[in-house]
Formats: C-alpha cells, structure tokens, sequence
C-alpha cells in the first residue's frame, strides 16, 4: 500500500511540472508588469528598463522560468512581480481563509446531503423523497454566483428591513468587521455564515443524488434481502448493511471533493469577498503575476492528487473486494 | 427432534400446534403486485402443507409464483408495490399474517430460514463471512460477539468448508460459488430453524456443484431434522431430495403428489410437458425431448378457465369455460388440478385426447 | 465541491459493482407478458419518454427560449446596445418590460440577445465536445494500448487542475470572442466525455457480441460503429445533454468572473455583472438574467433526466 501511494505521487511530479510551464507561458506572453510603469511619463525608460532587470524580467522566458523553479523547490517563493509581499505568506493566509471556510461548508453540505439521500431513498416516491428531488434539481441548477446574490440580498437588505434589524445575522462580505482586530470567533462565524452556506447548498445537492441513487441500489440488492431473511431489525439493516455499501462511492466523491477545496472556491469568494486562495488566484491571473499563479497552482495540485490519492486508498479500504489479494 | 444436542433452544413460547401432522400451512394464499399497467396475481390462491422433517420440492417455471411464494411466507414481500391480499399462513397452529412486523421478525432466520438462489450477490461483499453467520445468531439470543463467532465457525466446518476458522475471516469474494452457498447454508441452520425455504439454491452454480449442494441440504436435514421447501424449475434436481412434490403454474397449484407418483403417475398434462423435457436415463434413447409451446399467461389478467389450456395437447372446450379445481386423482393425496385427471388411462400419448374428448360429449 | 457544478461530471452518477436485484419478486416486463406484443425498442423508449411529463415540458419551455432568442430581432424594438440615458435604472414598465440598466438598456432586449449567446455557447461546446470526446474515448477504449495510456495521462493531467482555474488560464491566452470560448469550454469539457466512453468501450469490449462480429470477420470500423457506438449511445446522448447545461453554467460564470465574452456584446452570465453593483436600487438586473439561467438549466437538467430514463435499456422494473 506505501509502495502503491509513494509510486503515485511520484509519477505526478511531471503533471505538476507541465502545469507549471502550461501557466508560466500563458502568463509570461500575456503579460508585462512594467506596464503600469511604462506609460507614466514621469518614469523614464532607463528606470524602467532597470527595474525590469531588478525583478529578472529582461532575462528569456525559458531563463526566467527555471530560476523561479530553482528557487520555489528550494522553499523560496519569493515576492510578487507587482507588489514586494512575499508570496508564501499570503498564500498561507489565503488558504487559511480558504480551508476555513471550506470545511464548514463542506461538513454541512456532507451531513444534511447524506441524511437527505438515504431517507429519500428509504422512502422512495414519499413526499419527502419528491420535495428532495425537486430541491436538488433546483439547487443544481441554480447558478452558484445568483445564489450567492440573492442570499446577499436576502441577509444583507430584505431581512434588516422587513424586521427593523440595526445590523444583519449573517454578514455578506469580509472575513470579519473593518477595524477589528485579532480573531473573534463568533464575529467570524458570522461572517462565515453566507458563504458556507452557499457552498454547502450546491454541494449538498449533489450528496443527496449521490447517495439517493447509491442508496437505492443498495436497497434493491438481494444481499438486503438475505439481512432482512436473517430477522435483522430494519433499521440496523439499514444502517449496517444497506449505508455501510452505498456510502462507499460517496466517500471517495467526497475526499476528491475535499481536495478541490483548496482552489476551488474561486466565485463565491468573489462574491463574499473573502479573501481566500480563490480571490488571491483571480487578482493574480487578472495581474499576470506568475509569482503568485505558479506557487498556487503547484499547491492545488498537489492539494488534488494528494486527495485523490486518499481517496483510492479509502476505496480500497472500504471495500475488500478491490483490495488487492 | 434431532439427535444432537442443541445449545440454542428456541425463544418462542410454543404455540399450540392445532395440527399435529403439518408445520406449514398454507391456506388459499393471494399475494398481488400492484404496477403501472394493473395489477400482477402473482399467486392466485395456494394452498399446501409442509410436514415435519420432509423435503416438499415446488416445482414450475419462472413467474409462476414460487418464488413468491417463499416470500410470502418468510414475509419479505415488498410493501407497498406488492402485498399479501388473502389467505393464511398457519405456522404451528400460528397465523403469521396475524402478527406485526416485529412478531414475524423473530420468525425469520430463527424458526424459519432462507437460502437464495445466487450466493454471490446475497451475501453483504463488505462484511466478513463469519460475521454474517454471527450476526443472525446474535439478533435472535443473547450471546457475546466471541461465542457467536466461535458457533459461526463450527457451523462453517458442519457444511464442509475446509480450514473454517480462516475462511471465516475472509469476504464473499474469496469464495467459489459452491462454497458461498454452503455459507448461506451454514447461515440459515444456525439456530436449528423448523423450516428451511431454499429458493433455487443449485441454478446459479455448476453442474457438478449442484450435487454437493444438494447433498450438504440433505446432510443437514438428517442432522438437525427441519423441514425443507425446495423451490426449483428443475425437475432433474427433484427426483433424487424430495419426498412430496408441489407443482404451481400461473400464479395455482396445479398438482401435488409424492415424489415416486409425480414421476411414475402424474396426471396434469403440464407435468407431463415438465418430464417430458427432461432427460431420463429410465427411458428409451429414441424418444424425443418434447417442448411445450408458447408461454405462460399473463399474471395481469389471469383466465378465468384453466390457465394451461392454451398451450395443452389435450385441450377440449371445457377447459377454456371452467377452471379445473384441484381433484384427488390415484389417491386422496395426489392431487391435480385436470378436468379429466381422473379418468381411466389418463396419461400421456394420443390416447388421451381421445379419453378427453369422449368424456366431453358424454358431459 | 467548489463553486458552480462545474466539478462533477457530466453523466451517470457513478455506480457500484452491479449487484442483482431481487428481480423475482417484483414484475419484470416479461411477466407483465408485454414483450407478447411485439413492442420495439424505440416504441419503448418513446412511451418511456413520454411518460416522464416533466422532460416533454422542459423540452417544450426549451423550445421557446431558443425561439424568443433567435427571434430577439423581431421581438424587440431596441437593440442591445442602444442606450437611452434619460432612462436609466428604470424598474419594469409598460416601455421597458423588464426595465433598464444603468446606461439605459432595455433588460428585455440585453436578456434575449444574452440568451442566443449562451444558448449558443451551450450547444456549441455540446457539439464539440461531444464530437471530440467521443472520438478519442472509443479510440482510447477500443484500441487500449500505449494509445489509451497517453490519453489517460492528457486527462489526468487536466483533470487534475480544478475547472474554472483551468478555464480562467485558458480564457487569458484567447480572446474574448464567442469561438474563443466555445473553443476554451470544449478543452475542458471533453475529457469528461472521453473517460466516461473510454470506460465504456473498455467494457463493451469484452462483451461475447464483439466477439461474435469479430469472429465473423467484422472490420474494426465496423466493429464501432454499427455494434459498440449503439450501445453507448445512451449513455453519450444523455452526458452531451448535461454538457449543455454546464456549459451554459461555466460561460456565464467565466462572464461574471470578467475572463469570458466581454461588454458590450450581453450574455446572462456579463449582465449579473454588471447588474451587481446596483443591486440593491436596481434588483431586476440581477434577479431577471440570474432566472433564465436558473430556468434553462434546470430545463437542460429535466430533459437529461427524462431521456437517461428513456434510453437505458437495461431498466426494465416496472414502477409501482
């Protein structure tokens, strides 16, 4: 098995590093950060043209490539090409944001999404099971960045003023009140509030499916049938036997799914203005800062195969028959 | 009951049994489906006994009820698509149809068992085996994990499964198909159950295997003494395990005999078919395997005459009018369900459409 | 999870070794003695489709969307981009149907041109990627080999990057044309296309009928094509479907993001936008483009749904 997991993440290395060189050449033929500089007339060329050699932009694509590979697998991130913050602690801070917020929507998408599947399977055509139907539907089709608007709208206006409120619930943007300092659990939960839920929403609807349709070929298999043979009370039969085998694809869905947090809250971050990878990802792409899109890249990726990994590992060990032997 | 010393008595206060000579009965049992396109009659009102420590096979092909039959005896039908609509099912003198869900619970895999037809998908593929046999033993008694494992372990040496103690650790998957049935087996004689249903345990395996199978079937009935239902379409698997023989066509009963009458003396022309097309070795080489054209009637609206008549040799306007109610034909015992079963010489040939259709005018 | 659909795949909801279902006890279409009437697989299928009310209505509401669309021209006096800045911000009303936008726009107007362009883009990538996919899938899944290897390892590789940042990296090296991003989402999208047939034709494969044309001196083209493609054809039909719908999903996201088609040329997706700012005094320019994609999507979602029920033709339970 550590033969098998180390095998894998070797062999990504190369994935990582066309990733890398696929972004580089985007951004390195997209972009020049002396732009801004260039067309103030109060900067003349030779300034210019020194502070493109300071930042080692007047070196060839291929050169400048290398030496940012050379520094970033040393540890040394380096700083921005457009401001001189050093790029590993704002990634480090933006994935604290990020897998913050993550996590919590991610827990809520997976209990209620789990619970909501198996009930609507165990009581298929119920009104339950239809109104969860035709939730999930909605919800998948709902465009994520009108959700999160609406809720915007929702918490942030109608609700203060249809109850007379002095401030919202839930706040609709930031990490936490302007001028505050320090980490204040319950202001942050606040402000967490929204966008967890708006990521929570979309992914729950996608559990409950899962799980539903899992959970209702589980309950038409006959080994259900043999448990229910065997005088085994129903909602152990269930529970151990029936959850037990249709949690199986779900489980792997959602460690896959646990990894493509680090990178993937891209919109609803725009939306909330958290300021987490996401945001930090769309300034650096809008920018054409590859010192920031490189590392972030990498990191995500690794975030991803690392994930997808486990999750082949927790197939295996949930369900023996593809464990090898 | 059985010579060897059991450790697990049955919890159940004993009913009394209104009928000494039957463990089951059946009485005149509906079990129905309800679909888009109406309502299936999967049984159409059954009736038969199962005795004592007797081997009763039930015979016929697919969709015509036995299957559901079983069902509706171990009270796993399907709620609300299908539905037990009339009838009793008398249990030691107890009717099963009378008790709620969590009654007929501690029925199943206790008093009564079942083994299914293919091992592979009935067992669970994420619980080890050992622990499958362990679990029904301890939802019925109040035993620990390690005592029911180590029972789980001799029971697994009882149906010939070598080297237990290591097998039960292991997954279904590890199993051929002959050694997963002998774990459904092992499963189901647990707690020494007075019926065991078995719903065609030899189709999903191999020839040779089929054997076996039957032979550890009939091993553990000469050990622990229970009845056997055997449900089957086979009727070269009948003949060498069974003691009385049931067959059901289209949702009925249409003949019920012991096994030497139903291959020496049956009387419905569809058990005749049914032998007909099965290979003997007590026959002449020459003869040919006959097939009995077309298909079984739809369950969705049964005919209202006998249901084998479109497809009998023998047929005569009568059958198409009148269903043919289950007669006694060579003894009160041997029933058949024939309008003319019991005329003289009813048997299979030419000269028993002749018979028929004299008794026809005479009529 | 991430935001937008976009990080499931398109298709089936993956499914767990095949177990058998207790087939016996419930009536299957041969007990019901349907198979007696001779009914073909398409009449099948048809009923099926038929039955399932809620996909013929969204096909129909589909229908109309895509007329409204194509006949914005008619249907509207304005022009898209025709400002009336004495009229600016104006709620719904008997001129405005759905009012106007900061500049002065007509929403009615911006929203059915809008609607052509993803709609379009919708069925563009569809069609592309759809061809694209399933090309390289059967290839893959047919020939296996070093051939299936490489494109595993293509796949993976891009799989590996989440959607949207693969979709922001690419929308930067194009333009920001209607081609351009039908050629962007179809890059991204017909990996999931291909890895769904690949597996499928991996599978079919071993099937005893490919055998049986093989061994009667089938040419490989013919192989694919009249036996392997029929079977599949199910399932692609219905993942080129739900591609429509995340296409639609993904361009109106990349619009809003500021990385797809740029103003002032509308699609739903650049006039959330731009309605965003204003939102709080001008609800409408968020709430009316935000609907139409809610309602084409989940149309686009319904008729997926209908047609999996329709052409699986290994479902064969009848309903109770």
């Amino acid at each position: 098995m550590l033969q098998f997991a180390v095998r894998r993440l070797v062999v990504s290395i190369p994935l990582l590093i066309v990733a890398s060189v696929l972004v580089f050449t985007v951004l390195h033929l997209t972009t020049d950060p002396a732009a801004g500089l260039r067309v103030n007339p109060r900067i003349s060329q030779a300034d210019v043209e020194r502070y493109r050699h300071d930042l080692g932009l007047d070196r060839s694509g291929p050169a400048q490539y290398f030496a940012w590979l050379g520094n970033f697998v040393r540890g040394n991130w380096g700083t921005s090409l457009f401001t001189s913050i050093p790029v590993s602690g704002q990634i480090r801070e933006a994935l604290v944001n990020s897998m913050f917020l993550g996590v919590i929507g991610f827990a809520i998408a997976l209990l209620i999404g789990v619970s909501v599947g198996v009930v609507a399977a165990v009581k298929q055509y119920s009104v339950f099971d239809y109104m969860a139907t035709s939730g999930a539907f909605i919800f998948l089709s709902i465009p994520v960045f009108w959700f999160a608007l609406i809720v915007q709208l929702l918490f942030g206006l109608y609700m203060v003023r249809w109850f007379g409120l002095s401030e919202p619930i839930f706040y609709t943007a930031g990490l936490s009140q302007p001028g505050s300092v320090g980490f204040d659990l319950v202001d942050r939960l606040r402000h967490v509030a929204l966008p967890a839920i708006v990521l929570a929403v979309q992914s729950l609807a996608v559990y409950s499916r899962y799980m539903r349709a899992s959970m209702l070929e589980v309950l038409g298999s006959d080994y259900l049938r043999t448990a229910r043979a065997k005088g085994v009370p129903e909602r152990r039969v269930i529970v151990k036997h029936g959850m037990r085998n249709a949690l199986i694809p779900l489980t792997t869905q959602a460690a896959i799914d646990f990894g493509a947090l680090a990178g993937g809250l891209i919109v609803t971050e725009a939306i909330f203005q958290w300021p987490g990878m996401g945001n930090l990802f769309v300034r650096a792409m809008n920018d054409g800062d590859y010192a920031i899109a490189l590392p972030w890249v990498m990191l995500t990726m690794t975030f991803v195969i690392v994930f997808n990994l486990i999750a082949d590992i927790l197939y295996a060990v949930l369900d023996p028959r593809i464990r090898y032997g | 009951m059985s010579g060897s010393a059991h450790p697990y008595q049955p919890r159940m206060p004993q009913a009394p049994e209104a009928s000494p000579d039957a463990l089951l009965e059946v009485e005149d049992l509906k079990t129905v489906f309800h679909s888009e396109v109406g309502t299936v009659h999967a049984v159409d009102g059954v009736s038969f006994d199962v005795r004592p420590g007797e081997v009763l096979a039930v015979v016929g092909e697919s969709g015509c009820g036995k299957s559901v039959t079983a069902l509706s005896i171990m009270g796993l039908i399907p709620a609300p698509a299908g539905q037990i609509v009339s009838g009793r099912i008398n249990f030691r003198g107890q009717n099963l149809l009378h008790l709620h869900s969590e009654e007929r619970r501690a029925f199943r895999g206790d008093r009564i068992a079942m083994v299914f037809q293919d091992p592979l998908t009935a067992l669970n593929p994420v619980h080890r085996v050992g622990a499958q046999i362990a679990e029904l033993i301890q939802v019925h008694r109040d035993v620990g994990r390690k005592e029911a494992w180590g029972r789980a372990v001799e029971l697994l040496k009882l149906v010939g499964i070598p080297g237990a103690e290591e097998r039960a650790r292991q997954y279904p998957h590890h199993f051929s198909g002959g050694m997963r049935q002998r774990v459904m087996i092992a499963m189901a004689i647990a707690l020494d159950p007075d019926l065991l249903i078995a719903d065609e345990p030899t189709t999903a395996l191999d020839v040779t295997v089929q054997a076996q199978i039957l032979r550890v079937l009939l091993d553990v009935r000469d050990r622990f003494g229970m009845a056997i239902m055997l449900i089957t379409h086979d009727l070269g698997v009948v003949a060498g395990v069974a003691d009385r023989v049931v067959v059901m066509y289209a949702g009925k009963k249409i003949e019920e005999a012991d096994v030497h009458t139903i291959y020496g003396n049956p009387k419905h022309p569809y058990t005749w078919g049914l032998l007909g097309s099965t290979t003997r070795v007590d026959r002449p080489r020459l003869e040919q395997l006959t097939q009995i054209p077309g298909a079984p009637p739809s369950l969705l609206a049964p005919p209202p005459a006998c249901r084998f008549a479109p497809r009998c040799a023998y047929v005569q306007p009568l059958c198409r009018t009148e269903y043919p109610e289950l007669r006694p034909a060579t003894a009160p015992e041997h029933l058949a369900a024939c309008h003319f079963a019991q005329l003289d010489g009813w048997e299979p040939g030419p000269p028993a459409r002749e018979l028929a259709s004299r008794q026809e005018e005479a009529v | 999870m991430a935001d937008g659909t976009v990080d499931h795949q398109p298709g089936p909801v993956p499914t767990m070794t095949p177990v058998a279902t207790g087939a016996e006890a419930a009536p299957t279409v041969e007990a019901l003695g349907l198979e007696e009437h001779g009914l073909s697989q398409r009449t099948l299928m048809w009923r099926r489709f038929r039955r399932h009310k809620l996909a013929i209505a969204s096909l129909v509401t589909l229908v109309v969307i895509g007329l409204a669309t194509l006949l914005a021209g008619v249907l509207s006096p304005y022009g898209y981009a025709e400002q009336h800045l004495d009229q600016i911000l104006q709620g719904p009303s008997a001129k405005h149907l759905l009012g106007t936008d900061q500049l002065g726009r007509d929403e009615l107007t911006r929203l059915l041109y809008g609607g052509r362009i993803s709609l379009l883009v919708g069925l563009g990538v569809a069609l592309v990627s759809g061809v694209v996919g399933t090309l390289v899938g059967v290839a893959a899944g047919f020939y296996g080999g070093r051939l299936d290897n490489a494109v595993m390892r293509l796949t993976d590789l891009f799989l590996s990057i989440p959607l949207l940042v693969l979709l922001i990296i690419a929308s930067r090296a194009t333009g920001g044309s209607i081609r351009d991003i039908v050629l962007v989402l179809s890059l991204a999208l017909w990996m999931f296309l291909a890895r769904i047939v690949r597996g499928l034709f991996l599978s079919l494969r071993e099937k005893e009928f490919v055998e049986a044309a093989r061994s009667i001196g089938a040419s490989n083209r013919r192989i694919i094509f009249r036996h392997m493609l029929p079977n599949a054809l199910g399932v692609i039909i219905v993942s080129i479907t739900l591609t429509v719908a995340i296409a639609i999903l993904t361009e109106s996201l990349l619009s809003f993001l500021g990385f797809g088609i740029q103003p002032p040329t509308p699609t739903w997706g650049n006039m959330l936008e731009d309605g965003r700012p204003q939102m709080t005094y001008a609800g409408w320019l968020v709430w009316f483009p935000g609907l139409a994609i809610l309602i084409t999507v989940m149309c686009v979602n319904f008729l997926g749904d209908g047609l999996r029920d329709a052409l699986d033709p290994t479902q064969r339970r009848v309903r109770a």
